[in-house]
């Protein structure tokens, strides 16, 4: 037989066991979000870095392609590119951080990438490429390739 | 203070604590857009043909100087000078096969050229009343260029 006093307690515990199981139930869910949110903001802030390497490499002297002094946009220039192989990627870790860069000739004829800063770390990675007039001699078509590593 | 009372401050303190959780839930947005990467992509594409100096074409003009030569269609796909429209159209379809077939997450696309709100070149690869990317707008005297890439 339960007293008066012991049905309140029971009915306190109670409440505090449902308040504590919603407690519970709603850091769950929370830590679930977080997960993903900060798994989001990583690969945002990778994709992110792509356009800013994109565009440092497509507005920088060392790619553009140049004739009388006059830039062609979105241009890059494949003896700029083969000469920067020689460079050594430690004077540009600073600006391209970890990631490999290359280009990749699509039209009219399909080559191979060839990568000419190449710094990749771990596993975790994006690539991302977009498209680029190459010249060598003549314009052909092809592809920026960014690799991009935490 | 009475039981209900007690009770009522109680059903409060949790509502706030909910609406708190709540705030804090939709106060995290991400830094980058989505579609931030495709549109630069899609721009990137337009410019790129319309820069391009095919090796067999006509003299030094980039497919956007071919466009602005198409004054009428030949029919066939002759001398790149003398039938600029359809040598241009053909770049234009082989180029956007080949490198959205690189990239992989665009298939399809809508192509189209204006000159003073006339319509002369359109290129529709099942993607004009679908949902998709477009290039920012492309301004050469007097014409427009359009890009519009879907999935």
């Amino acid at each position: 037989m339960h007293t008066k006093g012991q049905m309140e307690m029971m009915e306190t515990v109670v409440v505090l066991i449902v308040f504590l199981v919603l407690i519970v139930i709603g850091l769950i869910g929370y830590g679930y979000y977080m997960k993903s949110s900060i798994k989001q903001m990583e690969e945002n802030e990778k994709v992110e870095r792509s356009l800013l390497l994109m565009n440092y490499i497509l507005n920088s002297a060392e790619f553009q392609c140049s004739r009388n002094n006059v830039v062609k946009v979105n241009c890059i220039d494949f003896g700029k590119v083969k000469a920067f192989e020689g460079v050594g990627n430690e004077n540009y870790r600073e600006i391209f951080g970890f990631s490999k860069i290359g280009v990749k000739k699509i039209y009219p004829d399909k080559e191979d990438v060839v990568y000419f800063y190449e710094e990749g770390r771990g596993e975790n990675k994006i690539v991302r490429s977009v498209p680029v007039l190459i010249y060598d001699g003549s314009y052909k078509i092809g592809m920026l390739v960014l690799e991009i590593y935490e | 203070m009475k039981k209900g009372q007690t009770e009522l401050i109680g059903i409060v303190i949790i509502v706030v604590l909910l609406i708190f959780g709540a705030l804090f839930f939709m106060k995290l947005p991400s830094k980058v857009e989505t579609g931030e990467f495709e549109t630069v992509y899609a721009g990137n594409t337009l410019s790129v043909i319309l820069n391009y100096v095919p090796l067999y074409g006509c003299r030094d003009k980039n497919i956007g100087d071919l466009l602005r030569d198409c004054k009428f269609k030949c029919g066939y796909l002759g001398d790149a000078c003398k039938c600029p429209c359809e040598f241009a159209e053909a770049e234009i379809r082989n180029v956007l096969d080949l490198l959205l077939e690189e990239e992989g997450s665009f298939g399809d696309y809508y192509f189209n050229a204006v000159k003073y709100g006339n319509e002369f070149i359109k290129i529709d690869k099942n993607c004009e009343n679908n949902v998709g990317i477009y290039a920012p707008r492309y301004f050469v005297s007097g014409y427009e260029f359009k890009l519009k890439l879907c999935k």
